[in-house]
């Protein structure tokens, strides 16, 4: 065998080691590459998925996102217009805060004024507290002297009063005297009896009014009044018709249990008013 | 003698060896084989294992390892 062609036998063999080796690790690392490759796909599907789902999850986020933007602009809008009317409150109370303050300071002048003004009228005050504690001394004392006058004048008016009243029984009695004597003297005695015999006295402390007043065919003027037997009144009792003053006479002729009706007595006087209403008393 | 290459007389001519047709398939299979580790070299490079330097084309990817140059 030629030299040459050993050396290419020799030559082959060791190239076919190098190739076996060779392809047993480019067998090998290929399928590692190929599983890995598959791996990798699969992570990059399952990370397809994640990312599709972030997507659509991000669409709805971001289209609520952009909802709220759109809100919260308007939000920022209506805050802008609040902040301007604010802003132009603001600017209006300033200038009347400044006024305030001129005003404040002229107040406080005027305090000080005011002040000094009040001090001089307490002074003052002060000055008048003495004279109308004089004032009021002697007013007591007046008041006093004009109630001391006045307790004077009232009893003095209750003895007029009681003067007037028997001033005005003597009239009565003169008036009756006269009535009588110029019936005659005979008729005057009669008359006496009948006045101590025929007119009882009514109960003291009685007191009554008018409740009705009617003339009789002869003209003679009868009353009514609003108490009767129940009250001790009789027949032929003599009772005062009053109305600050004495008035006239009655002569009760018919009592029932709470009303009488009696004749009106004027002594002789004319143009006399009796009126619903008036005090029927005993005596004055 | 003829073993060291002596020419022993009466002994037969020795014939020299000659390139012959089996010399020329082994120089036809020597340029595949070279050919074939050359591509074999080249894309065992590609998917060899990183940092494997001169080697890598004969190197294995660790299990569950695969780091490649590029």
């Amino acid at each position: 065998m030629h030299i040459v062609t050993k050396f290419l036998v020799i030559l082959a063999a060791i190239l076919a080691i190098t190739l076996s080796g060779m392809t047993i690790a480019y067998t090998s690392n290929a399928s590692a590459v190929a599983d890995a490759l598959q791996t990798k796909e699969n992570q990059l599907s399952a990370s397809k998925s994640a990312v599709n789902e972030l997507t659509a999850r991000s669409g709805a986020e971001k289209e609520s996102l952009i909802q709220k933007n759109s809100a919260l602009e308007n939000q920022i809008s209506t805050l802008q217009a609040q902040i301007a009317s604010y802003q132009t409150d603001n600017a209006r109370l300033s200038t009347e805060v400044s006024d305030q303050k001129t005003a404040s300071a002229l107040h406080a002048a005027q305090v000080d004024e005011f002040t000094a003004i009040a001090q001089t009228y307490a002074e003052v005050n002060k000055a008048q507290s003495g004279e109308i504690s004089d004032l009021r001394t002697r007013t007591l004392d007046m008041a006093r002297r004009e109630i001391e006058l006045t307790d004077r004048i009232n009893e003095l008016e209750g003895r007029l009063q009681v003067a007037v009243e028997t001033n005005r029984s003597l009239q009565e009695l003169n008036v009756e005297l006269r009535d009588q004597l110029d019936r005659g003297g005979n008729a005057i005695s009669g008359a006496t009896a009948n006045s101590a015999e025929g007119t009882l006295r009514a109960p003291q402390n009685f007191t009554s009014s008018i409740t009705a007043i009617r003339t009789d065919e002869s003209g003679n003027v009868l009353i009514q009044i609003a108490a009767g037997t129940n009250d001790r009144l009789r027949e032929d009792m003599k009772l005062m018709i009053v109305r600050g003053g004495w008035l006239a006479n009655v002569i009760l002729e018919r009592v029932d249990e709470n009303e009488s009706v009696g004749r009106v007595n004027f002594l002789g006087r004319e143009g006399v008013d009796i009126r619903v209403g008036d005090r029927v008393l005993p005596t004055l | 003698m003829s073993q060291f290459g002596m020419q022993m007389p009466g002994a037969q001519r020795a014939r020299k060896a000659r390139m012959n047709v089996y010399t020329a398939i082994m120089f036809c299979a020597v340029l595949a084989l070279l050919t074939a580790n050359a591509i074999a070299y080249l894309n065992g490079s590609i998917i060899a294992p990183k940092d494997a330097g001169a080697m890598g084309p004969l190197t294995i990817h660790e299990k569950g390892r695969v780091s490649i140059a590029n």
